[in-house]
């Protein structure tokens, strides 16, 4: 269905993909893999049109008609703009995606988000629109329908009026698919589908994508991290690994495991030292007390008290007393009931807490509150000082440290430039140190958030607040950042890493 | 009465121009400076029809559209690969475009809509014939009053027929996320030079209703104080529905004649006026970003 020869792509220099041939077939289940940086979502953005390969060709041969680009273009290919390499075109070839950010239209409702999809549709047309608004609004009648049908065999009968951005992340994930469906994919390329889902929201889109192979015949490509990996077992026909810019293709013995991964069903119980990750052993150390701590809606809150940094007469650090935070008219921390307040929360100087806590429970918005981000009520005590009225920058220098998820970098400064503001900066970065972080990989600019934020540390007192500290690091790498979150200079440690449930590596 | 009318025919003429910017801004999500232009186009375009060829209101209003919506192109192609401050940039070469072809396409004593002399430059058109509609001259006061009430209707008749198609929620995905929306097979850049071509064309008409309303035209309408003024209606009304940039131009057509009874004094008032509607727009912009009854924010 679709055949790439010889795709080639170099960012300034530096060879991603170096001949890499690809070859897809009706109803296989691809499994895209390779270490951070290997190039996988490249490959991903150029079968997709997202993004113009140096050179090769691409064959799409999914629908009737069947499709050939050639790379690098000719001057006079751009002349017709019916002819470009742009992913809309290529969508109409039968290539569908979904992005890991999802990227669903958040002020539509879901059923707008599936009909909009719908290829072909006159009323599309300004001028069909104008003369004809009945033929439109006869295919619309049929499509709202449809996708009510689509809807409810997703498991979201019901929500088909609520806003796209208001539904959970696992739904989303499902809504994304549907619309790719709808937009006619015969092949759907799923970036990272599982990613940052809990059990429940696993298992919904497995069976959704099982639904899809089987009932529907759909080829999927699927890149995933590589904890979330075991899970696709029993889907995955074909293995793809990316390595040094060059691509291998294995066939699985698949066909007799069809019954999920077995992790799946055991319950989502707290932490038993055993099924926790490697990082936490090392962020533990020998010797440390651990203390487990249920908050309210599934949460939980894992104190590590190391005999090196704590002590027992040590004063509170970061007092949270009846936090409510809301995002627009919803609230997302705290009033869970009309008679409970806000959430409460105390961090000892001296200790490192985990908070894990189940997708959409508010975990990015604690964090942007304590760090002044977002307008939150309640008070939030920093070394016995209210802070929640100051500002994000009055905070900082007070000694909080707030350290985002990836997206905290600027984009467009070389990564020297980016550590000049910073001073101290580690080696294994700097071999990169004139390519600009936009070229980075995910994982790469995790790990360049992890080295940047370690200069900001001041000496005593402070408390480092981690949001997703281990989020697109493979294994080596995680070990690596928890090695230098426990070396920092701040007293306390403050992490809240996404769903642990995925990350069942272990020592 | 008279000065009413007056009113009723300069809102009817605003609304239609914001509402079809509004078709640009806040359906597209494309910030354009070029408006004023399209909107002088078709004066233009009418006036020369009208004064060298006796074509009636309709069919001259018709080919300013036609010529404005061609002229779009220009900067809805640019659209394809330029977003936010880079695009509004070429939307004000566009504009600066037009402006200094309708003041420099002259030369003296060539008559008025010849290759020599199309737009009589600074000086202006004089003598715009009143409207002809199926061989009846629109006279009145009343009579142009209504005339353009009927002109605006049809055009807005026009819009909500958009306004409710899947031409429309296709614009609203394109604004949301674009390359999601491409991802999905949607030609966006289609969807981007339709939409301009429909808003400068309607922009036009109502350019044409201006010309034949105050029979005189100079390239000052197509100026970018003009342009910016179009844009503050939607701004102020608010984007991305039907109702905001109605009430957008009502408040900026009324808010000067509003201030005109304040009996300032003669030395100031126009500086006055323009302080206070300044100061207007700074409250509002900290206030209500998304404009009085607007449902979105620019970025």
């Amino acid at each position: 269905m679709l055949r790439a020869e010889g795709l080639r792509k170099a960012f300034g220099g530096q060879v991603v993909l170096d001949g890499v041939n690809v070859e897809l077939h009706r109803g296989q289940v691809v499994l895209l893999r390779g270490e951070n940086g290997s190039g996988k979502t490249t490959l991903l953005n150029i079968l997709t049109g997202n993004l113009e390969p140096d050179a090769g060709s691409i064959h799409y041969l999914a629908d009737g008609s069947p499709r050939t680009y050639r790379f690098p273009r000719r001057w006079w290919q751009e002349l017709n703009p019916f002819d470009h390499f742009v992913p809309e075109f290529v969508a109409r070839e039968g290539m569908g995606r979904t992005w890991q950010d999802v990227r669903l239209f958040g002020s539509q409702t879901l059923r707008e988000n599936i009909t909009v999809a719908e290829p072909g549709h006159p009323g599309e047309n300004p001028l069909m629109a104008l003369i004809a608004p009945a033929r439109s609004a006869r295919k619309e009648k049929q499509l709202r329908d449809q996708a009510d049908t689509v809807l409810s065999r997703f498991g979201l009968a019901g929500r088909e009026d609520s806003s796209a951005d208001k539904i959970s992340l696992g739904q989303s994930k499902r809504v994304a698919i549907a619309r790719a469906v709808a937009a006619g994919a015969k092949i759907l390329f799923l970036d990272e589908p599982l990613a940052g889902l809990d059990r429940q929201g696993i298992a919904d889109v497995l069976s959704l994508l099982k639904t899809l192979v089987r009932d529907h015949t759909l080829t999927l490509v699927i890149v995933e991290h590589v904890f979330n990996q075991p899970h696709l077992q029993g889907l995955v026909t074909t293995d793809w690994l990316l390595e040094s810019g060059k691509l291998i293709s294995s066939l699985r013995q698949g066909g007799e495991q069809s019954q999920l991964d077995p992790s799946l069903s055991i319950a989502h119980h707290p932490s038993p030292i055993v099924s926790r990750p490697a990082w936490f052993h090392l962020l533990a150390g020998d010797n440390a007390e651990i203390i487990d701590e249920p908050l309210t809606r599934g949460a939980l809150l894992t104190r590590i008290r190391r005999p090196d940094r704590f002590k027992p007469d040590n004063p509170p650090i970061l007092e949270i007393r009846d936090l409510v935070v809301k995002r627009g008219p919803r609230v997302v921390i705290g009033g869970e009931s009309s008679t409970t307040g806000g959430m409460n929360l105390t961090l000892q100087t001296g200790e490192i807490a985990i908070l894990q806590a189940p997708n959409g429970w508010g975990k990015s918005s604690l964090f942007s509150a304590i760090c002044g981000h977002i307008h939150s009520v309640g008070n939030v005590l920093f070394r016995g000082q209210d802070i929640n009225l100051k500002r994000s920058w009055d905070r900082a220098r007070a000694g909080l440290v707030g350290v985002g998820s990836n997206d905290a970098l600027f984009p467009s400064l070389t990564i020297r430039d980016a550590a000049s503001l910073l001073p101290s900066i580690s080696t294994t970065i700097r071999d990169q140190s004139t390519s600009r972080i936009s070229s980075l990989s995910g994982g790469e600019r995790q790990r360049a958030v992890m080295h940047f934020s370690n200069t900001r540390h001041t000496p005593g007192s402070s408390l480092a607040i981690y949001d997703e500290p281990f989020a697109m690091l493979d294994h080596a790498a995680a070990i690596e950042a928890a090695r230098q979150i426990v070396n920092t200079n701040s007293s306390t440690i403050f992490l809240i890493p996404s769903s642990l449930a995925q990350q069942k590596e272990t020592v | 009465m008279n000065y009413i009318l007056h009113l009723l025919v300069y809102f009817n003429i605003y609304v239609i121009v914001a509402m079809s910017l509004n078709l640009v801004v806040g359906y597209c999500g494309l910030l354009t400076l070029a408006h004023a232009g399209f909107y002088a186009i078709g004066g233009y375009t009418y006036a020369i029809l009208a004064i060298n060829f006796g074509w009636e209101f309709i069919p001259a209003a018709l080919a300013g559209a036609a010529v404005a919506a061609m002229l779009s192109l220009f900067v809805s192609v640019s659209a394809w690969r330029l977003k936010g401050d880079y695009f509004v940039m070429v939307t004000l070469a566009a504009q600066a475009l037009i402006f200094s072809l309708l003041y420099n396409w002259t030369s003296p004593g060539e008559p008025l809509g010849s290759l020599k002399n199309l737009t009589n430059g600074p000086f202006g058109i004089t003598g715009i014939p009143r409207p002809v509609l199926f061989g009846w001259r629109v006279a009145t006061p009343a009579a142009f009053a209504i005339f353009s009430t009927v002109i605006a209707a049809a055009c807005l008749f026009v819009l909500w027929r958009l306004k409710t198609s899947p031409w429309a929620r296709l614009l609203l995905s394109m604004r949301e996320d674009e390359l999601a929306a491409r991802g999905l097979g949607k030609n966006t850049r289609l969807a981007k030079v339709q939409a301009f071509a429909i808003a400068s064309g309607l922009a036009a008409i109502a350019g044409a209703l201006y010309a034949a309303h105050v029979r005189y035209l100079d390239p000052s309408s197509a100026s970018l104080d003009e342009s910016i003024l179009m844009l503050s209606m939607v701004l102020v009304g608010g984007l991305g529905n039907f109702r905001g940039p109605a009430l957008g131009a009502a408040i900026l057509i009324l808010l000067p004649e509003v201030l005109r009874f304040l009996h300032l004094p003669d030395a100031q008032a126009a500086n006055l006026r323009l302080l206070i509607y300044g100061l207007l727009l700074v409250v509002m912009v900290h206030v209500r970003p998304q404009g009085l009854a607007g449902e979105y924010r620019i970025q």
